[in-house]
């Protein structure tokens, strides 16, 4: 399965897979992952927990464990990453992908003040003095809204709050000015008033910067919000794959669905949860991953995987249940 | 009102104590500050607030694993702070807790049998047709079978044992059961599956509940009675939809405008009106609490008396509010 590749693609996965290598087998954690993203656009990654959505992530920085592989092909300004050299990935990784993730605290180092980290995440990836590196980090925090920045360069991460230490993280993701931001849940460990000021702050950066950004969330509401186009992945494939607004006003996918219905509404008008739990990787079924817990399935949806077609223009869906509607 | 009224909290406050550096004053941190509610027989109480607002010390004040500083705590009517060794075993076989990690509260050395045995066992309650039986019986109630009885914690997913932990809860037929955060471990369409099953609970056996969450989506869906609580204090509490569609307290309007709403329709205009009235300030902290009205500093509606004054809890027309502009 190839999507089209349109020009202007900044962004492009080709058939990732992801394998776990343990006792001389390989176990796939991600199959058949393909997807591109545009110059500045917010491109979703949706799923539930352990669905193949931060190894999809850490497969583009190349920064997996060691008994992962991955597989296929990622292609960023016209290199393909999977089959760069260490040296050059390395060049590649913070400059021009750069990443935040979901816990701050444990993504800065506690025993150096704020500014010094920064510093050094400019000076890794610039030709510029130690003066004007710091002033650049001044810069950066007051473009992050952090107020007097030039106090809080000498703080250590544990004087600042949450919010404040995830605003850190994002000035250095974007010291070197990156055509893509990986955002792998930047706001769930965060409380909901903070995290509506994350929200905004990634929005701003990315219209001020003209910066791409990859948005991993299990949030349904916060990618309705957020993403320009939406990715939803179950068992590590991606199920569909749309326009956000064609996505939540015209959900295809039995998951997809099962997901919306399952987001409480009204008050007492009983929700519609997805029956079972997520199959474990290592005990996949045989066709079709959602089967078991879908209530269209029928002999061919357990006798073999259903590809990702193309449905309408631009909505692609993992479901032989689907009609086509491209003539 | 009272009659009706299966546990009430008169001005319950917990301070714990801690000292500046190497200083001999003694500094106070007020986690829960002054707090009155009631939860009405069959019905749902909901606490609402960000992380270190008090949420879950006042769980642990109305089961007694913490002692209040100060403050009246009563169940039909009799003083919970005066129970001692039997009664107080008696009440906490009526009030159940339920907590939020599914992963940390069961003894991963123990099987389900045992896990939902032991209520049984420890509250001595009679068991006709066996204890495998009343076990059984449980984890039908829950949704899960008779295959589950010999496994381990380790071999069920979050949802499931989320749902053993609910099991375990009601196995002592308990009037009250205090839910903190039960379904912020978990995956979206699994937290479906509990909030329905504490929906059916609640109607099959009349239990009353304390929810305690951050999500108001959750507390808007579950609730009869919400109080949003904002370092140690009830900021407001009423109706529950009352507070969503009138929210009074500045703070109640900011947290419902900061969640996420799933937008359906083609809304160009989604950047620049997003989370309006979000400030840009961070939640105080209860060591440098703020003189006056301590949400004044994040306030976008102070006058010039939240600095100075604590407000009054005023009645608005049966809601509570603390507030000066009210």
């Amino acid at each position: 399965m190839v999507i089209n590749i349109m020009n202007g693609a900044l962004l492009n996965v080709q058939n990732l897979s992801v394998l776990l290598k343990a006792d001389g087998a390989e176990l796939p954690l991600v199959s058949d992952v393909s997807f591109e993203i545009k110059h500045s656009e917010v491109f979703g990654l949706v799923g539930e927990s352990g669905c193949g959505k931060t190894l999809t992530a850490l497969s583009i920085l190349r920064i997996l464990p060691q008994n992962i592989a991955s597989r296929g092909k990622i292609l960023f300004g016209g290199k393909e990453l999977l089959s760069l050299t260490e040296e050059s990935m390395r060049s590649l990784r913070g400059k021009d992908i750069a990443m935040i993730f979901q816990e701050p605290m444990t993504s800065l180092n506690p025993v150096l003040r704020v500014g010094y980290q920064l510093k050094e995440a400019i000076l890794s990836h610039s030709d510029i003095s130690k003066s004007d590196a710091l002033a650049r980090s001044v810069e950066l925090l007051k473009a992050v809204g952090i107020p007097s920045p030039e106090l809080r360069i000498n703080d250590y991460p544990h004087q600042l709050s949450g919010g404040m230490r995830q605003r850190v993280m994002i000035a250095m993701a974007i010291s070197s000015n990156p055509s893509l931001l990986i955002a792998d849940e930047p706001t769930t460990a965060l409380d909901v008033t903070i995290q509506a000021q994350i929200l905004q702050l990634l929005q701003q950066l990315k219209r001020e910067r003209k910066m791409a950004i990859l948005f991993i969330t299990h949030d349904l509401s916060i990618i309705s919000e957020q993403a320009d186009r939406v990715a939803i992945m179950y068992a590590g494939r991606i199920i569909e794959l749309a326009g956000v607004d064609e996505l939540f006003n015209n959900p295809l996918h039995p998951y997809t669905q099962g997901l919306l219905a399952s987001l409480p509404g009204e008050k007492g008008v009983l929700l519609k949860p997805i029956p079972g739990f997520v199959p474990n990787p290592g005990n996949l079924p045989e066709g079709c991953k959602f089967a078991e817990r879908c209530n269209l399935t029928d002999k061919n949806c357990v006798s073999y995987e259903p590809e990702l077609r193309e449905i309408s223009t631009n909505h692609y869906v993992r479901c032989i249940k689907c009609q086509n509607k491209v003539s | 009102m009272s009659e009706q009224s299966l546990l009430r909290v008169e001005s319950l406050k917990k301070y714990f104590p801690y000292r500046k550096g190497f200083g001999r004053t003694k500094n106070y941190i007020r986690a829960v500050d002054g707090i009155s509610f009631d939860v009405r027989l069959n019905s749902v109480f909901a606490i609402v607030g960000e992380s270190g607002s008090g949420k879950s010390t006042v769980a642990n004040l109305i089961l007694r694993l913490t002692e209040p500083t100060e403050g009246k705590i009563y169940f039909k009517e009799s003083d919970v702070l005066a129970y001692r060794h039997k009664s107080l075993r008696e009440y906490r076989k009526s009030v159940q807790m339920i907590f939020q990690d599914p992963y940390a509260s069961l003894n991963p050395r123990m099987r389900i049998i045992d896990v939902l045995g032991e209520p049984f066992k420890i509250h001595g309650i009679p068991q006709n047709g066996g204890l495998k039986k009343n076990v059984l019986d449980l984890l039908e109630r829950v949704g899960m079978g008779a295959d589950s009885l010999n496994k381990y914690p380790h071999e069920f997913s979050g949802g499931q044992r989320q749902r053993i932990c609910i099991a375990r809860a009601i196995a002592v037929s308990p009037e009250l059961l205090i839910a903190d955060e039960p379904l912020s471990a978990l995956d979206v369409s699994i937290q479906a599956q509990i909030l329905n099953l504490f929906h059916k609970i609640k109607e099959e056996s009349a239990i009353s509940f304390i929810f305690i969450s951050h999500d108001l989506k959750v507390v808007r869906f579950f609730s009869d009675e919400v109080a949003v609580m904002y370092l140690g204090k009830f900021v407001e509490q009423a109706k529950t939809e009352e507070i969503f569609s009138t929210p009074l307290h500045p703070y109640t309007k900011l947290l419902i405008a900061s969640a996420p709403r799933l937008r359906k329709k083609q809304d160009k205009s989604k950047t620049g009106i997003l989370y309006t009235g979000v400030s840009s300030h961070e939640v105080q902290s209860q060591i440098a609490a703020p003189s006056g009205c301590l949400f004044h500093p994040r306030c976008p509606e102070r006058i010039a008396i939240c600095s100075r004054e604590h407000p009054q809890t005023k009645d608005i027309k049966g809601r509570l509010v603390s507030c000066h502009l009210f």
